[in-house]
Formats: structure tokens, sequence, C-alpha cells
């Protein structure tokens, strides 16, 4: 969250999905057992905050591409 | 296969450092922006959740001992950009639902898009140990291609694993003869 009003860490964010009582409780909650693959966490974050912004603004440059070609509309 | 599925703390600690992903996403998208991107954390965590349950269906059915056999990142990758493109927990509320002004390219399905390609791109990162990027062209041909056509997550994986060939070797002879 962005919004300095309402901007929560992750542990909030788990927390305000994930309660008991809550919608969206039961959808990850009745599992037995854990299902592993090749992950870690840390390294993916610290890549993707390496490479966010220059990602973004390369994706920026290349979907300004929209408006030079023609795109399909009904 | 629901003993195959993710548990409760896994996925906990994979929302929470997806929500870390999508947060500094959004900070980075937002710089000098008038309008600012937010993260809407249920449809994130409903995207979350079906990316490992995938992960794990794919697990069930293609690998011989599903519980101790791991499934690498290019299948994070490629689940993790269809079902960021189908819940699209990136949004804009200042803009509220204005329809029929412009094409998707101009509204929060790009920037779910640009997060998915990222995201993705993050996990290929890892995987192969190359920070690569893809050119220009490519990208928007990706980009355009998850906005107006079907892509599956096998053509995904098969994409994903194509261009980790390629970061890998820095050779166009690992994946084509000629």
């Amino acid at each position: 969250m962005t919004d300095t009003r309402t901007r929560m860490t992750a542990s909030q964010a788990y927390a305000a999905v994930a309660q008991q009582d809550g919608l969206l409780y039961h959808i990850a909650h009745a599992r037995k057992e854990n299902s592993a693959d090749d992950y870690d966490g840390d390294a993916l974050k610290a890549t993707s905050a390496e490479t966010a912004s220059t990602d973004i603004q390369q994706m920026r440059e290349a979907s300004a591409l929209f408006r030079e070609r023609s795109i399909p509309r009904g | 296969m629901e003993d195959l599925l993710f548990d409760e703390k896994t996925i906990q600690k994979r929302f929470e450092d997806f929500f870390d992903v999508a947060d500094k996403f959004c900070l980075d998208y937002n710089d000098g922006q008038a309008v600012q991107v937010e993260i809407d954390p249920s449809l994130l965590y409903l995207a979350v959740v079906a990316i490992y349950d995938d992960v794990a269906r794919y697990k069930a059915y293609h690998l011989k001992n599903p519980v101790k056999q791991k499934s690498n990142p290019v299948k994070r990758a490629a689940y993790a950009v269809k079902w960021l493109m189908h819940f699209s927990p990136l949004t804009f509320p200042q803009m509220g639902h204005i329809s029929g002004q412009s094409g998707p390219e101009n509204g929060d399905t790009l920037a779910n898009a640009m997060f998915a390609i990222h995201f993705a791109m993050a996990n290929l990162r890892v995987h192969t140990g190359v920070n690569f990027s893809l050119k220009r062209e490519t990208q928007f041909e990706l980009i355009y291609d998850l906005l107006y056509r079907g892509l599956t997550t096998d053509a995904l994986i098969l994409l994903f694993d194509i261009l980790c060939d390629l970061a890998r070797t820095g050779r166009v002879d690992a994946v084509i003869e000629v």
C-alpha cells in the first residue's frame, strides 16, 4: 500500500486477509503438508528491489509502442 | 492431492514476501506519477494461494515424487503471471472505474501486466543467477500478448525456459539450429 493513510506492513496485510472469521481464511488453512519448491524469498526480494525501477522504466518505454502501432479493437 | 498443497505457514511467508515485492514495485511505479497505484491485499492473497495451488497440481501431475522433488522458479513465474493478470491486485483507487475512454494499455491492466512481468523476471534472474532483461520489442510483444491474446501457463513455462537457456549461455545455439 502506498497511501500513507492506509499503508501497512506485509504481516499486517496477511492478518487483515487471513483472520479466522474472515472470508478468505479457509482458502489456505486446511492444508496438511508442505509441497516444496525451489524458493529463496530473500534473494527474490533483493533481486526485485534492485531491478524494479529499471524494469518499470524499460516497460514504460516498451508500452509506448502501443501509441505507434495498430491495436485491434472492436 | 490435498496433502500436497502448500501449508498455511508457507502460504503466509510467500504472501508476505510477495507483498513486500509488490510494495516496492508500487513505490517505484508511483515515483513522479500523479495517480498512485496501490495493492489490494485480498486480491493479492487470492493470487498467491492460486499460484501455489497450481504449482502443487503441477508437481502432483508431472513429478514422480512430488513431496520430495522440488519445482523450479520457472513454474512459479508462469503461474504468477497467470494469476496476477486474473486477479489484478494492483489498483488505482483515485481513478475509479472509468470505461470507454482508453484501451487496457492505459490503465490498471497495464500496471498489473508490468508487475507480473517484473515478478516473473525476478524469479528467472534468481533461477539463472543472471541479471538479464528483455529487449524493448520483446517486452512490448509480451505485454501485448498479456493484454490482447491468450497465453497459457504451459506456453509461459516454455517461453521462460527458453529465456533462461539464453540467459545462462548467452548463445542463441542453445535454443535453435540454423
